[in-house]
């Protein structure tokens, strides 16, 4: 029987409450200490691993590139596959902060969310690679950073140039003229792929400018990703990323004992019954 | 920083969370959540011990 101090309230309402934000439960029931308890605790274990995991460790999916036919699911002009990640199913019971991932995934899925030739002006501080072939066929690659600048020329080509330097300091001038294609716009990376032509110089050296521009916040935090960008994070953050993943999991779990506290009151009672005599007393 | 770091506040939050959910009142939720810590921590460290002698 439950203890008559504990007002419930409407159970439902506030298990529903709890659910969506850790704490907001028991703060409609009056149980504020526990509340606050629960909201500080799982919020912030919850927002420690995102912290900890570079705002990656949160998707609801995993998009598959397409068997090699592209170098990447980014750069896929379709609607590539997805599976489904297991550690979603957990996250998800930490209420609206793990939502977004259904909102990413929603728009992830669109049909005009493909990969493309820019529409539009693009701008942008690039980091990646060129890959040079001399006018008698010899190959180099290079790393660069610079600023890229591209106009939409046609359909599936654009024009601009690329001002920068190279890892030893030489300063890259180029210009960008052909084939151009951009990463899908919602992706759950925040590097936004690219691959354009490299217009042959007066040397006759031409190739390809490979790399990335920055993907706005909103376009990539929590947002399906593949498994390249989890190898590029696992390589990055090394054990961080795990340990990151499992604060959000551990969120999560902790939420669903807080909705439950919410829905049926403490599992063990008040708190100052007097312990059972033949030793089963909780400690 | 050794990874063992982050085993802290995680044990913290979970130590804190568990008790709440068992008890209303706070200082028992509070004592317990203590105790709770302190053999989470205690336990993780014999173990941790144990792994480091073996595998020297």
């Amino acid at each position: 029987m439950r203890d008559p101090r504990l007002h419930l309230g409407s159970r439902g309402i506030a298990a529903v409450l709890g659910f969506l934000l850790p704490g907001a439960g028991h703060f409609y029931q009056g149980r504020n200490l526990k509340g606050s308890i629960f909201m500080v605790c799982i919020l912030s274990t919850f927002i420690g691993g995102l912290i900890l995991g570079q705002g990656q460790p949160v998707y609801s999916q995993v998009v598959k590139a397409d068997g090699g036919r592209f170098e990447s699911a980014q750069l896929d002009p379709g609607n590539p596959a997805t599976e489904r990640s297991l550690g979603y199913y957990v996250q998800i019971f930490t209420g609206l902060p793990a939502m977004p991932a259904l909102i990413q995934q929603w728009r992830q899925s669109k049909p005009d969310n493909a990969a493309a030739a820019p529409d539009s002006l693009i701008d942008e501080q690039f980091e990646g690679d060129v890959l040079a072939t001399s006018a008698d066929g010899q190959r180099s690659r290079m790393r660069v950073k610079g600023r890229l600048v591209l106009e939409p020329e046609g359909p599936t080509s654009a024009s601009g140039t690329f001002e920068g330097t190279s890892t030893e300091g030489t300063v890259v001038n180029l210009t960008i003229d052909g084939q151009a294609v951009l990463g899908r716009p919602v992706f759950g990376a925040p590097g936004r792929e690219v691959r354009c032509i490299v217009a042959p110089d007066e040397a006759g050296m031409g190739g390809q400018l490979i790399g990335t521009i920055p993907r706005p916040f909103f376009n990539w935090f929590q947002a399906p990703r593949d498994n390249e960008e989890l190898d590029r994070m696992h390589g990055t953050l090394s054990q961080k990323f795990d340990i990151a993943c499992v604060f959000t999991w551990i969120a999560g779990l902790l939420n669903v004992m807080a909705i439950w506290d919410a829905f049926d009151g403490p599992a063990y009672g008040y708190g100052d019954e007097e312990d059972e005599s033949d030793g089963s007393g909780n400690d | 920083m050794p990874t063992l770091i982050y085993a802290i506040p995680l044990s913290l939050s979970i130590s804190l969370v568990y008790c709440a959910t068992r008890y209303e009142l706070p200082s028992r939720i509070f004592s317990s959540a203590a105790t709770m810590f302190v053999k989470i921590l205690v336990g993780m460290a014999v173990i941790y011990g144990l792994l480091t002698f073996f595998s020297s």
